[in-house]
């Protein structure tokens, strides 16, 4: 396959598709276990961290 | 926010993030915990681009900006989700936002059309707040969703911080709603306002003042460490930031939430 065009941008989080489904079928339980638990264990990698704060920009819009 | 605030007093480094930001990745950009970027949106909506990533950028803090449109990091994450290397789609194309992203520009071999190739987006850790969860991470979100059902299925680890922790017989009764289920799900902290001084749709409304207070503080190096040692460092965990806040704002935010009727 030609490629036409590149974007010049980093690819930050070089991936492995098949070590993911992998991670997916191992590391991910299906069991029903108390997952509560404080802010205190977060634990945040030097990695890679993808934050989402829903609702924040929601315009406010009469319902 | 109350999840972006422990990171910071937890002082973790030299993280790459992805997504889209407000005003908790302004405050990461500000203690210094941003390495690399990965970006659709960031800025302070009507206050406009926040003094912290300029300096972040333009000190050498933040190595490498990569852009995507909101479209196309969403798709990034579906082709995750989907268990494909990328997604093609149209998004970005003929744009300068192409040329800064990392996407690629193919002939479809079907149509012959241009199509950009969106590679996939496989995150380490996703952190996103919820309205409700049960104690096994089933997760139910009212008002706009974002991207929360690509990251969450695209996500090695997921934090969900949720306003109320309900039963499961409740979550049973709507299932619809529940667009995170348990099984992706590996922690859920209980975070009541979780979201200050942002808004949680039907909950509370945003603080304005609140908001204006760091896009005045952050104008300075300086005055952006005074804020997070306020309203970050010198409080233990969230329970103590809501103290500091006080009742009173926080009942005015929820009566400034919007509402349904």
């Amino acid at each position: 396959m030609d490629i036409l065009e590149s974007g010049i941008g980093e690819l930050i989080q070089p991936f492995d598709m098949d070590e993911f489904r992998e991670w997916n079928r191992t590391q991910k339980s299906r069991k029903l276990v108390d997952k509560r638990m404080s802010q205190k264990p977060l634990t945040v990698s030097s990695r890679m961290a993808a934050i989402l704060v829903l609702n924040f920009m929601e315009p406010c819009v009469p319902r | 926010m109350s999840l972006a605030r422990e990171v910071i007093r937890q002082g973790k480094k030299d993280l790459r993030v992805c997504g889209q930001g407000v005003l908790e990745l302004d405050l990461w950009l500000a203690a210094g915990l941003v390495k690399k970027l990965d970006i659709t949106y960031i800025g302070l909506e009507v206050y406009g681009i926040p003094p912290s990533l300029r300096r972040a950028v333009e000190s050498g803090q933040v190595e490498t900006c990569v852009e995507w449109s909101n479209a196309s990091i969403t798709w990034r994450m579906k082709a995750t989700a989907m268990g494909v290397p990328f997604l093609p789609a149209r998004s970005m194309l003929g744009t300068d936002m192409l040329k800064h992203s990392a996407a690629k520009v193919v002939e479809d071999p079907f149509t012959g059309i241009k199509v950009a190739l969106l590679p996939a987006l496989v995150l380490d850790v996703a952190l996103i707040h919820v309205q409700r969860a049960d104690k096994y991470g089933n997760c139910q979100i009212e008002g706009i969703s974002g991207f929360a059902v690509e990251m969450s299925r695209a996500c090695k680890r997921l934090i969900i911080s949720a306003e109320e922790i309900i039963p499961t017989e409740e979550i049973r009764k709507y299932p619809d709603r529940t667009i995170i289920p348990y099984f992706l799900v590996d922690a859920v902290v209980h975070a009541p306002f979780g979201s200050y001084p942002g808004e949680m749709a039907y909950m509370y409304g945003r603080d304005e003042k609140g908001i204006k207070e760091w896009v005045d503080m952050s104008s300075t190096e300086e005055g952006a460490k005074k804020y997070l040692e306020k309203y970050v460092h010198s409080v233990p965990d969230h329970a103590g930031y809501l103290n500091l806040i006080g009742d009173k704002l926080l009942k005015e935010a929820v009566k400034n939430r919007e509402r349904r009727e």
